[in-house]
């Protein structure tokens, strides 16, 4: 093993001190090796991390200690600002501000993004639709797509993404999650479409809730556009005009999004992903205009996310797909005294 | 025995529904404004939501479209149904006459 490079980089000139405590860091590497091999050789069952000692060995995903997710939150977030947490779903269900949520619910939100190839989702249709207005609806979607390397290609079968028209509202779950929506329910849906929704409708709301599916949160939760709004005004406006309490109208609308989430450069009002509001509920009289289709900073971001041209290497740092949590308690690894916290700097 | 009523986002809302004290009408709102007095309780509105492999809940994205109606107590309200195309976008209004008889 070559030590010194390692070393020199980390300390830079070599000292009796330095080589002293390399010592005790590849003596006490050493103990932590014999310890974990004696605990494989002695065996820990089915129930225990490690395999059983008859069994094959086989490359299984394991998971940091719980103590750990949050410093590997961080550092994940540091290493490719992609992968912070997306505050949304559940958590802003909840009605909870980004500092009532704890550090460890955080840690363990990921982005939604699929992985940065190309790729190509299935979309079926739950009602009968005529396949001018298939074709249609898929065409909008699609309107990602010329900028993007994930396109929306439709299947006579349960599609990954499944479109009603017969819901409530207009809606989609977010990137990754239509996964974990059970078959045959919709993951996208668009109340009341038909062949003689105006244009403007398919661009602003097929469009809009194609970008969810492709991981994009709501862009008026930006923690900037959110610092223009008159949080009393905001509880009035709502209160008044749909009867939501004070913890609805902080889930929908004043929960700012993490920082590092959607668009990387600044936040976009006529983004496509912006809902507008109104001038009555800002600090300064001007509405939040809202997108009415996608514009060029939405394309530029999702040139950024989903590149025509995979960056090299991209895939593994973006990779969100799930990731199984081992069964059996992960503290049980090592003890918290050989965490390693990888240092702010990296 | 309550009853659990869910009104399609495609069917149109009658004027005045009666109902019995527990009963419970899902139907098509952005919001309620429900006025105080007890007869009526609304409950969300909801978004859809999914159970993941861990066994939490994630939520679609996009305006809650859906609300519960409890019939609480006996009486008469007049609620204000709203449905609205985005958080501040072109919404109606539709008024509903509840009517809540005391359960037998």
């Amino acid at each position: 093993m070559e030590i010194a490079p390692i070393r020199s980089t980390l300390q830079g000139e070599p000292n009796m001190a330095d080589e002293d405590d390399l010592r005790s860091t590849l003596l006490a590497v050493a103990d932590l090796a014999r310890s974990a091999a004696e605990k494989l050789d002695g065996g820990r069952g089915a129930t225990g991390n490690g395999h059983r000692p008859e069994e094959p060995l086989t490359c299984t995903p394991r998971a940091l200690p719980d103590r750990l997710l949050v410093a590997a939150a961080q550092t994940a977030a540091r290493v490719n600002p992609m992968n912070s947490p997306v505050v949304s779903g559940s958590a802003s269900a909840v009605g909870a501000s980004t500092d009532a949520v704890e550090p460890l619910r955080i840690a363990v939100m990921t982005s939604k993004y699929w992985r940065p190839v190309p790729r190509t989702l299935t979309v079926s249709f739950l009602e009968a639709a005529d396949a001018d207005l298939r074709a249609r609806i898929l065409e909008h979607m699609n309107a990602w797509a010329t900028r993007g390397c994930i396109r929306f290609a439709e299947t006579a079968v349960d599609g990954e993404v499944r479109i009603s028209r017969e819901g409530d509202g207009f809606w989609s779950f977010l990137g990754t999650d239509i996964l974990h929506v059970p078959a045959g329910r919709p993951t996208l849906n668009l109340e009341g479409f038909t062949m003689a929704t105006p244009e403007s409708e398919y661009k602003r709301v097929v469009r809009h809730e194609a970008g969810h599916t492709l991981g994009f949160p709501h862009e008026h939760m930006r923690r900037e556009l959110i610092a223009r709004i008159d949080r009393e005004k905001a509880y009035l406006f709502f209160a008044r005009t749909q009867g939501w309490s004070r913890a609805m109208v902080d889930a929908q609308v004043l929960t700012p999004l993490d920082d590092a989430d959607l668009i990387a450069t600044r936040s976009d009002e006529n983004s496509i992903m912006c809902y507008q509001l109104p001038g009555s509920i800002t600090l300064d009289g001007r509405p939040i205009l809202g997108g009415l289709d996608i514009d060029e900073t939405d394309f530029s971001f999702v040139e950024m996310v989903y590149p025509p041209t995979p960056a090299p290497g991209s895939v593994a740092v973006l990779s969100t797909l799930p990731t199984p949590r081992a069964a059996a308690p992960a503290d049980e690894l090592w003890p918290t005294t050989e965490d390693v916290l990888v240092p702010m700097s990296s | 025995m309550p009853l659990l009523v869910d009104l399609p986002a495609s069917a149109e809302l009658p004027a005045a529904v009666s109902a019995t004290v527990g009963d419970v009408i899902g139907l098509a709102a952005t919001g309620v404004l429900v006025p105080d007095g007890g007869v009526v309780e609304v409950l969300g509105p909801f978004l859809p939501g999914a159970l993941d492999h861990d066994g939490r809940l994630t939520g679609a994205q996009g305006v809650p479209g859906r609300a519960l109606l409890v019939a609480r107590g006996p009486g008469t309200a007049v609620v204000e149904v709203i449905r609205s195309r985005g958080l501040a976008g072109p919404s109606t209004t539709t008024s509903l006459v509840v009517e809540v008889a005391a359960a037998g």
